[in-house]
């Protein structure tokens, strides 16, 4: 999570928008296969991986606290209501790239969402664009992270294929 | 306690799902076999019914014929074209994402030959 983080931040630093916004926003992704893996047990990593990679400059401990818990139980709860109205088992048997497709956008739509209503919430300021960004950073973010899990996915066999 | 056995389970699972949105959807080898067959058809510019292509071939029973047709209608890669006179009678055509698939395979080939 932290390497993701920081990857993040290196390479898509020109595309960062505030402290919070990014345009492509890699660690959503890896919080939505975290949690399609790990289920709740993904849902303490990605905690503990939120408090480690909090800004420690304009934040204070209770923000970064309720920010990493945002962060960890939104992806949790955006994938297991998904689940349910998809019919998508526990071993994701029936999940497809339609499925798939539909969960990443609803991860996206509910980050923005509890954001926006925590930032409401707590009155720290952050203007409807940087929403809209967050969402279309969440989004690229994802769609990033399972590319990536694509391309290894076929490397592994191509690897293999070589070796035996 | 994590459930290694689970979570294999569910990896696999999430890597179908990820390859379904690579370029082409997988093909297991029965698919593969059924495309090279009604390329046959295809490539000599003949029309192929439905009932024509469950009968194409004795290494696969006719039942396993048509579920994998459908397999490979939900995939993408034959579409059903009803008979313009005949309503009843429906043809197995090949679609774009057939002819990207075999145009795919012969630079493969070529590739892989050179």
């Amino acid at each position: 999570m932290d390497i993701f983080f920081k990857l993040n931040i290196i390479v898509f630093s020109f595309l960062e928008k505030s402290q919070f916004v990014n345009l492509v926003f890699m660690p959503a992704g890896v919080r939505l296969v975290s949690v399609l893996l790990f289920n709740a047990l993904g849902v303490i990593g990605l905690f503990v991986g939120a408090l480690i990679t909090s800004p420690i400059v304009g934040t204070n401990l209770t923000e970064a606290l309720i920010i990493s818990l945002i962060s960890a139980l939104n992806p949790y709860f955006s994938v297991l209501i998904t689940k349910r109205l998809l019919h998508v088992d526990n071993l994701l048997k029936k999940l497809h790239a339609k499925e798939l497709i539909l969960i990443a956008l609803f991860s996206a739509l509910f980050n923005y969402l509890s954001h926006h209503f925590y930032f409401g919430l707590s009155n720290l300021h952050m203007s409807w664009e940087s929403f809209e960004n967050m969402f279309i950073g969440d989004l690229l973010g994802i769609t990033l992270i399972l590319f990536i899990f694509s391309l290894s996915l076929k490397l592994m066999r191509k690897s293999k294929l070589t070796s035996a | 306690m994590a459930n290694f056995k689970q979570i294999y389970q569910r990896f696999l699972n999430l890597a179908n799902a990820v390859e379904e949105l690579s370029e082409f959807p997988a093909l297991d080898p029965v698919e593969q076999k059924m495309l090279a067959l009604l390329s046959k058809h295809w490539s000599s510019k003949q029309k192929i019914r439905v009932v024509e292509s469950m009968h194409m071939t004795s290494d696969i029973s006719t039942s396993i014929i048509f579920r994998y047709l459908k397999k490979l209608r939900q995939k993408g890669y034959i579409e059903l074209v009803v008979d313009e006179f005949d309503n009843r009678v429906k043809y197995v055509s090949a679609t774009v994402l057939t002819d990207s698939y075999f145009n795919k395979m012969g630079k493969l080939m070529l590739k892989a030959s050179s």
